[in-house]
């Protein structure tokens, strides 16, 4: 291996974050290989997919789903994975349904 | 009425939800009263001095549950004090109109034609009731009902 590829592999681990996503609906987790400068913007279609969820007009309505990290609510899907892991190279969130009130 | 289903759907739902990591801010017992049934005790995060018991109960584990709070010693529910206020929280009917739960529903029929508020296909009923339950006590908390 060459100084350059070691740099990159180097690079590469730096920029890892291993993500573990929760739907509460499914008794399974999804273990994403993400980057650290990954948003939950970028992050939710894959999340989505993975459990075959369609969020937007379906079916007479809006769906919305929202990610939970540390018990807290994500408003700003721009935030990245390093802010929410405080730098670590791990994470875990979860995905709920977001509902309306009667 | 619950079906054999039902019954296997939920002992095996109750075994994996006491192994989640979150469990560990709950308390859970099964409600001996009915087949498809428990108590949670659960804590906002911004106030964990506050503690308040809710109990869940299912006809089928394909529909939505009842929730109600409940005084955590008589079990009596029909308490408005034995109510967090939160998102959907109507403590003073002693209920919680959201789309998750059988009240919700009941009040609104509508709710079942649109994909926003029918109650969805969950694998897990009762792990989908309790982590939406813990998270808008966690993110909607607004004191206890007086």
């Amino acid at each position: 291996m060459t100084i350059d590829h070691q740099a990159a592999d180097a690079l590469a681990l730096k920029n890892f974050i291993a993500v573990r996503v929760r739907y509460v609906g499914s008794a399974h987790a999804y273990l994403h290989q993400g980057r650290m400068d990954e948003t939950l913007a970028e992050l939710k279609p894959t999340v989505l997919h993975h459990f075959g969820l369609v969020e937007g007009n379906v079916d007479g309505g809006s769906k919305v789903y929202e990610f939970s990290v540390h018990d807290e609510l994500q408003t700003d899907l721009s935030v990245t994975l390093r802010t929410l892991s405080h730098g670590h190279h791990e994470l875990a969130m979860h995905l709920l349904e977001k509902f309306t009130q009667g | 009425m619950a079906t054999a289903f039902d019954d296997a759907l939920f002992e095996d739902d109750w075994e994996s939800v006491r192994r989640l990591p979150e469990a560990d801010r709950w308390i859970l017992e099964r409600d001996g009263s009915v087949p498809l049934g428990i108590f949670a005790t659960l804590s906002p995060r911004v106030a964990p001095q506050e503690s308040f018991t809710a109990r869940l109960r299912w006809t089928e584990m394909g529909r939505p549950p009842s929730l109600k709070f409940v005084d955590p010693s008589t079990r009596s529910d029909t308490l408005p004090r034995a109510w967090p206020r939160f998102f959907g929280a109507r403590p003073s009917n002693l209920d919680a109109c959201l789309p998750w739960t059988q009240e919700g529903q009941t009040l609104h029929p509508e709710w079942e034609r649109s994909a926003s508020t029918r109650y969805p296909a969950v694998d897990v009923p009762i792990q989908f009731a309790l982590l939406h339950l813990q998270t808008a006590l966690d993110n909607t908390y607004a004191g206890r009902e007086a």
